[in-house]
């Protein structure tokens, strides 16, 4: 094909050989110009822009890192609230918001989608949706590329909205069973250098309510599955007599913590969630895979491989999933530098492994950990961290300067009870049994984890739970959020905290930043409790929040 | 002479000349019968029907070998223990955990559980896999009582733990007059296609008999005919009849699942008119008798449960009743939801007795528990009465399906939800 050719097909990619580039730049058919949402290159070098926020994580890498250096821990006394703006859904807050050329996009609890000007706050378009709730209200946020805005939403459907204008530009059901299967996660773009097509990455929520997880990719243009790779070997695939009997067909193993990938490898990194039925394990004789493991996908395919699996918690008996994106990095063990991927749990543990062969590295437990050998019984007994406790979604970071993994984690404890037997009901629980009731303590700290030695550089108590991440500076500062509604500031090295905003609602979502015309802004989503409530939160506003915050 | 036997523990017995079925025949049962022993045959890669019956003798060995040891008087306790072994050995197979080589087994080397692992692993769901599943589950549980007794201290202990294992083995084992969990291995072989011997003639349940052969529809054997005549009719697996039928030369036996089958063949045919009995006037087309909506609650227990409500559950499920972070629970999303996944009273009550508040499950009192349900059912529209929703369980409620409740409403908002007083 000529060049020419090239840019009149519809959606053109102008291979490297052609200008010399080192990635790929494709013109989507209609979009202008100027463009309203990122390239393949835009993506693969989110980490080191910090004016945009274009991924769920900031990169690829998982590492909530921004290269800004405007707020410094000798400055960052002087922040401000520079806007707050209420949306009009209320409900839980878990968001990362997306910030592409000023233009921020979040979600709130019920999939309503808003795109905002990323200096001031104010609406510049409204998706507003009403899907049936199957069990829990939450949207984790947006995927944007081609021209659009993509959201997953609690009825099963991907849906394509202008990004300039929010119009919906189509909206396919996608999930296999509506009953039982939902969307929460941030659908992730990801430009496949093989085929030259754009994918849509999206995992269900399924996996407790009886169905099985799986990670897919969409086609942006229509929502057509590329290809789909599910959780749980089913007969005649390696690892599938690690399940007793026909447990396998209900077996959970969701996959809706985010997506890591290494481009350089071409392999993807998924944190897979908890088998089912939750709490009688004696229905599922065996080991559950690949239930509660970080897996290692090789992409370069037409279908994915399984290249390497690490199971944390085999057999698991209290939903202790590692619910959050795999943290890939380079860092230091001793002297030598390795490719890592780090990851937290539900049950209170801290995973590094080595990132090319899944290998152990360190494993610290982060929260008070009891009861974790015995299944949850008929009359009750206690465990901790209950399901609301340890590591949760909302991830961390890795500061090459402290040479520190960054990731809060809470101490809950539970008093489980199992049922005598599992029913699935459709749209209801497939848990058997009823989740843990909260007995305390209900508090957390942020921790920094030294990667060479796996013990802590310091550990910031709070009472209550830090449900906020973890945002790294390369200026030296930490930001998270406390369920209380605080935001928080904390000296990277060493853990004080240097500034403290109460943002007038819950925090369970991550904190960001970005720019705009060369000004630096911290972003944070807060809102309802949901089921993270606990006995001892302060009363306060339940509003849907997003807080903005800046020097100037 | 035509003569028919029928007993409930042994094959049934049809006299009649030519039909001749081999008797699968399990130890000790046989001989109590004085039938002879037939070994089974292996063949290369063991039908669905030859495994089901595997893991059936598996089972019925288990029990022949506690209860044998039970009648035997002895004082030695190795022999209490060994007979446990082998019972776990016959039940779990060699690749079991508890399985030991030494005590031999009272089974075969799969085990009842090897068996039923191979019958339901696999992606399809046969009407089978349910009391299979109930059977694998109740042999578990059999399992663990026998380990204790492999080292209980006192014959008294032994006996208490194998009473366990037996009850569960019994269910396990059913019976053929059963159908779903409590029909066991023997309800399964006997009701469901699972029971159709190897090389047997099938035909459609839902059409009368026409030659020997097994009625099966739908997964479920409906019927078995043999041909009357002189002679003795085997019949390989029990088939749980309540009555014999002679007709058409024909001795035909309904099956327990014959009802079951009877109802899904009407409805088949009633979706599919024959031409000949389509009616002229649609006005002939007949509607079932609508069911009255039953009164499940009192006035005023709904009033005490919109103050539960109002305390424990409106931070997640919304002052209307319609979720912040948590579903809906009354009005129009909810029934119609309700509606599509089958949800039953049994269901909605279950859950919210045992797992609601949802970070304090089961915390409040059943007074508060069956206040809230009033409260419920009251904001979709079901009609009070003068009884009151019960603290305890009840049966009758897995047949209430939850559903938009026809008629109009006074009060009933944009929501679907009805006013509580």
């Amino acid at each position: 094909m000529t060049l020419r050719e090239q840019l009149t097909a519809g959606v053109a990619c102008l291979a490297p050989a052609a200008l010399g580039l080192s990635a790929f730049l494709c013109l989507g058919a209609g979009t202008a110009l100027a463009q309203s949402t990122p390239n393949p290159s835009d993506f693969l070098n989110a980490a080191s822009d910090p004016a945009n926020w274009i991924l769920p994580a900031k990169s690829y890498s998982g590492n909530h890192y921004t290269p800004a250096t405007q707020i410094t821990p000798q400055n960052v006394s002087g922040l401000h609230l520079a806007w707050k703006t209420t949306l009009d859904d209320p409900g839980p807050m878990e968001n990362s918001p997306i910030i592409y050329n000023g233009t921020m996009y979040v979600t709130t609890a019920h999939d309503h989608v808003y795109a905002l000007d990323a200096a001031t706050g104010k609406v510049k378009w409204e998706f507003t949706d009403n899907p049936h709730v199957i069990a829990f209200a939450a949207n984790r946020g947006i995927g944007l590329v081609d021209g659009n805005v993509y959201i997953g939403t609690l009825d099963g459907h991907l849906i394509a909205l202008n990004a300039d204008t929010g119009q919906k530009v189509w909206d396919k059901v996608t999930v296999a069973d509506t009953a039982n299967s939902f969307y929460t996660m941030a659908p992730v773009p990801y430009h496949d250098p093989n085929s030259g097509k754009d994918w849509l990455l999206v995992g269900v929520s399924n996996g407790d309510w009886g169905g099985n997880g799986n990670i897919t990719a969409y086609n942006p243009q229509d929502g057509s599955v590329i290809w789909s790779w599910g959780s749980i070997p089913g007969p005649g695939e390696p690892n599938h007599d690690s399940w007793g009997g026909d447990s396998w067909k209900r077996a959970g193993g969701s996959m809706w913590g985010g997506v890591t990938i290494d481009p350089t490898t071409q392999t993807m990194y998924l944190n897979v969630g908890n088998p089912t039925p939750d709490f009688l394990a004696t229905v599922r004789p065996g080991d559950n895979l690949y239930t509660d493991s970080m897996v290692a996908l090789d992409i370069s395919g037409a279908q994915p491989k399984l290249k390497w699996y690490h199971q944390f918690i085999p057999h698991d008996t209290h939903d202790w999933d590692p619910p959050m994106q795999p943290i890939l990095f380079t860092g230091k063990v001793g002297n030598t530098e390795e490719k890592l991927v780090a990851t937290g749990d539900k049950a209170g543990n801290y995973w590094l492994l080595d990132a090319t062969t899944g290998n152990l590295v360190d494993h610290t437990a982060v929260s008070f950990q009891k009861g974790q050998d015995t299944p949850p019984s008929l009359t009750g007994n206690y465990a901790c961290p209950n399901t609301l406790g340890g590591v949760e979604y909302q991830g961390g970071a890795y500061d090459p300067a402290t040479n520190a993994v960054l990731l809060p984690s809470q101490n809950e404890c539970g008093f489980w009870t199992a049922d005598k037997d599992a029913v699935y009901v459709a749209g209801q629980f497939y848990i058997a049994g009823a989740f843990p009731k909260l007995v305390g303590p209900n508090t957390g700290q942020m921790n920094a984890i030294d990667v060479t030695s796996g013990t802590f550089d310091w550990r910031h108590h709070f009472d209550l739970p830090n449900y906020g991440g973890a945002l790294a500076t390369a200026s030296g500062l930490v930001f998270s959020g406390n369920l209380g509604g605080t935001e928080n500031a904390f000296d990277t090295q060493t853990g004080n905290i240097l500034w403290s905003y109460d943002t007038g609602a819950y925090i369970q979502a991550p904190s960001e930043a970005y720019e705009v015309n060369g000004q630096e802004y911290i972003v944070v989503a807060s809102g309802g409790a949901g089921n993270a409530a606990i006995p001892e939160l302060p009363a306060t506003g339940q509003s849907s929040i997003v807080s903005a915050f800046t020097l100037k | 002479m035509r003569s028919i036997s029928s007993n409930g523990s042994i094959p049934a017995r049809v006299t009649g000349p030519d039909f001749f079925l081999p008797v699968a025949c399990l130890l000790a049962l046989c001989l109590l019968a004085g039938s002879a022993f037939a070994p089974r045959a292996r063949a290369a890669q063991a039908s669905d029907h030859q495994t089901a019956v595997s893991a059936l003798a598996d089972v019925q060995a288990a029990i022949a070998e506690i209860v044998t040891a039970d009648q035997s008087g002895s004082t030695d306790k190795k022999f209490y223990y060994r007979a446990s072994q082998r019972a776990i050995n016959a039940l779990e197979g060699a690749q079991g955990p508890e399985y030991v080589a030494a005590s031999g087994s009272a089974g075969d080397a799969a085990g009842a559980l090897g068996h039923l692992d191979a019958l339901l692993d696999r992606k399809a769901t046969p009407v089978w896999a349910e009391p299979l599943h109930g059977a694998e589950a109740n042999i578990r549980a059999a399992i663990a009582h026998l380990a204790d007794a492999r080292h209980a201290h006192e014959l008294w202990d032994y006996d208490i733990a194998v009473s366990r294992a037996l009850t569960y083995l019994l269910v396990a084992r059913g019976g053929p007059t059963e159908l779903g969990v409590f029909g066991g291995l023997d309800g399964a072989l006997a009701n469901t296609e699972l029971g159709v011997p190897d090389g047997a003639t099938i035909a459609d349940g839902c059409a009368e008999p026409s030659a020997p052969a097994y009625g099966v529809h739908d997964g479920y054997i409906a019927w078995v005919a043999v041909a009357a005549g002189e002679g003795t009719h085997a019949l390989e697996e029990n088939a749980g009849e309540q009555s014999i039928i002679v007709r058409n030369n024909m001795i035909i036996l309904p099956t327990a699942a014959a009802a079951v089958v009877a109802k899904e063949c009407n409805s088949h045919a009633a979706a599919q008119p024959s031409p000949a009995s389509r009616p002229i006037a649609t006005a002939a087309v007949s509607s079932p008798a609508k069911s009255p909506v039953p009164a499940l609650y009192t006035k005023a227990q709904a009033a005490a449960g919109a103050q539960v409500f109002a305390s424990k559950c409106v931070l997640c499920h919304g002052a209307n009743l319609q979720g912040t972070a948590a579903p809906s629970v009354a009005g129009t999303d909810f029934l119609k939801t309700a509606k599509n996944n089958g949800w039953t009273l049994e269901v909605i009550r279950y859950l919210v007795f045992n797992d609601m508040p949802f970070n304090a499950p089961a915390s409040l009192s059943p007074t508060e528990y069956a206040d809230v349900l009033a409260f419920l059912l009251a904001s979709d529209c079901y009609p009070a009465g003068g009884t009151p929703f019960p603290t305890a369980d009840d049966p009758a409620f897995a047949s209430v399906k939850l559903g938009p409740v026809p008629g109009v409403h006074p009060g009933e908002n944009s929501f679907g939800v009805c006013p509580n007083s």
